[in-house]
């Protein structure tokens, strides 16, 4: 039997099962380690750290994402966070809350496709915007002293553009 | 004081800038902006500030001033690969503390062009950044001697020196041919014009890798260069300009001997010439050529040719122009400016499909109602007339320099900084480098 009819079993940290292609689920290196080690198997993974509605929207991005071409990106590329397709512009049209999620479960899941196409979702967040701005988007407090914030000011004045 | 407020702000590590976030995927985040996106957040809390100082953000750098450039922006760039400081107004002095202050092994790219600096800061990157492989210090016309570069030699590919006018002949020659010739690729020396035949004939012997050779033609004669088109077999671009002292002869040997991969030859103001030959450039500068014969044009059929500059050359007549136009399949710009036999009356009615720029500023024989005609015919065709206004679709839309093609966004860059894109007026001389990144 091709490996892309298989399917395996998640759960999810709620208890919640998922069954998904095999080869859906490749597209997560940690699961893909995972089903080689272990070899055919009908137990369920449990995922402790992803929640359920988390889950499923990963599921939905490795599903889209199935016959993508495995890259390995070379650290040195030049990093362009305007490169996003409608599909996954559109996938990443969710709450803030939903977004940095996304990341941590992409992160622990190790799909790097979709952990950089979340940070680059943040990252556009953050482009355009004043400090003041970017911290009303993400909900930071402002702990500087007005004589830090004018240091901090003068400090990187070698590397401001006029 | 100022050490208490430094402290107050770093000792703060436990926060995290994002705090549902660990702080390496904010730093994959953080890598996706630019310098200037990233000054912006250093204000917007304490957290950021410290997780924006990491040296790992901080591989490519652009220095725009001295101020505030301390041991702080040191350690900030201690892993620096491409560090700009064009026309920063730094000196030797800023130079020394920034090339000892860096463990000057990470640094790769290296752009000082346009600063008051001497053969110090030469012999400061000479012996302290062994790894450097592109040295841009352009315009710095206090500089006379590069021989401390020999100790590049191991990794230098790319040297611009274009305009440091007071540079020595025999300095250009004892370092090229010291071993550090044979790793050249790309060696700019525009306007400095204290070049004579010997250290030409030093780069043809031993820089045979190079692509990319930009001379300042003053004095220089015809069997120097003759020799770099013979030995240099990989030249991609050459260009010279004030081809004075070169000869009909010079342009037929050169001919004879191109390689397949030169696509761009600029012999500016080669009054020698006369006769012109036959290839198939992309990029053609004979501007200045003005004893170039109007017959010599008309014979130039040349298939690849996408940018042709003929300014000055005042023997282009009516017929040259119609002749290039109908010649040149796939040329996109033609210049002719100064060109005062022309009247473009024989190309009415012609459509041309790949042309995009005509430019005639200063061809005062040419009628405003020919051009209207033209351009009415030719609508995507921007014509520059003699005040340099540009006719687009019969209107005019403005000045050359502040006309930009629709649509078009190349990468034009020249010089050091990090690799950009960018807009080039209908009228600006890089043109002729369209489609050529010496950072490449």
């Amino acid at each position: 039997m091709a490996t892309e009819l298989k399917k395996v079993k998640l759960t999810s940290s709620e208890g919640t099962e998922f069954i998904i292609d095999r080869k859906v689920a490749e597209k997560s290196v940690l699961l893909k380690n995972m089903l080689e080690d272990v070899g055919e198997s009908d137990m369920a993974i449990p995922l402790p750290n992803v929640t359920g509605p988390i889950l499923n929207k990963v599921i939905d991005y490795c599903t889209h994402h199935r016959d993508d071409p495995f890259v390995s990106q070379e650290d040195d590329s030049k990093k362009v966070s305007d490169d996003i397709d409608d599909w996954d512009a559109e996938f990443c049209k969710v709450d803030q809350g939903t977004l940095f999620e996304l990341i941590l479960s992409a992160n622990y899941l190790d799909i790097k496709p979709l952990l950089d196409l979340t940070c680059k979702t943040v990252a556009n967040m953050i482009k355009g915007k004043t400090p003041d701005e970017i911290r009303k988007t993400f909900n930071i407090t402002n702990d500087f002293t007005p004589e830090e914030e004018e240091h901090v000011r003068k400090e990187n004045e070698w590397c401001e553009e006029r | 004081m100022e050490q208490t407020t430094i402290e107050s702000i770093s000792n703060n590590n436990n926060v995290r800038p994002f705090p549902t976030l660990p702080n390496e995927i904010t730093l994959l985040i953080l890598s996706y902006l630019n310098q200037q996106t990233r000054i912006k957040i250093l204000r917007v809390s304490k957290a950021f500030r410290n997780i924006i100082y990491s040296s790992i953000l901080w591989r490519e750098t652009i220095i725009y001033n001295t101020r505030g450039f301390g041991n702080e922006a040191l350690e900030i760039l201690k892993r620096v690969h491409a560090l700009s400081a064009r026309a920063s107004g730094l000196n030797d002095e800023f130079v020394r503390k920034l090339v000892l202050g860096l463990p000057g092994q990470s640094l790769r790219v290296l752009d000082l062009s346009v600063n008051d600096i001497t053969d110090n800061t030469v012999f400061y990157i000479g012996n302290n950044c062994p790894n450097l492989q592109k040295l841009f210090l352009e315009g710095c016309d206090e500089i006379t001697d590069i021989k401390p570069l020999i100790n590049l030699s191991n990794n230098l590919n790319t040297l611009i020196l274009s305009y440091c006018s007071e540079l020595l002949d025999f300095t250009i020659a004892d370092l090229v041919s010291s071993g550090f010739g044979e790793n050249l690729s790309k060696l700019d020396l525009d306007g400095c014009h204290r070049l004579t035949d010997i250290s030409i004939y030093r780069i043809a012997r031993y820089s045979k890798n190079l692509e990319y050779l930009a001379i300042d033609g003053q004095g220089i004669n015809d069997d120097p260069i003759i020799n770099v088109f013979k030995n240099c077999r990989k030249l991609i671009l050459f260009s010279m300009s004030f081809c004075d002292s070169l000869t009909d002869k010079c342009l037929h040997d050169i001919v004879l001997n191109i390689n397949p991969c030169l696509k761009f030859l600029r012999l500016r103001k080669g009054l020698g010439f006369t006769d012109e030959g036959n290839h198939s450039f992309y990029s053609l500068d004979l501007s200045e050529c003005s004893y170039l014969s109007d017959m010599a044009l008309q014979q130039m059929p040349h298939n690849n040719i996408r940018w042709l500059n003929l300014d000055w050359c005042w023997n282009v007549k009516e017929n040259s122009i119609h002749t290039i136009l109908n010649s040149c399949p796939n040329i996109q710009e033609l210049m002719v400016t100064g060109c005062n036999d022309i009247t473009c009356e024989s190309i009415i009615g012609k459509k041309f499909l790949n042309l995009k720029v005509l430019n005639l500023l200063s061809c005062r024989t040419v009628e405003p109602a020919t051009l209207q005609t033209i351009s009415e015919l030719n609508k995507d065709l921007y014509i520059i007339d003699y005040y340099g206004e540009v006719y687009k679709n019969g209107k005019k839309i403005g000045f050359m320099q502040e006309v930009y093609i629709d649509g078009e966004d190349v990468e034009w860059m020249v010089g050091g900084r990090e690799r950009r894109s960018g807009l080039l007026s209908v009228g600006h001389f890089l043109r002729f480098f369209k489609g050529y990144s010496i950072l490449t």
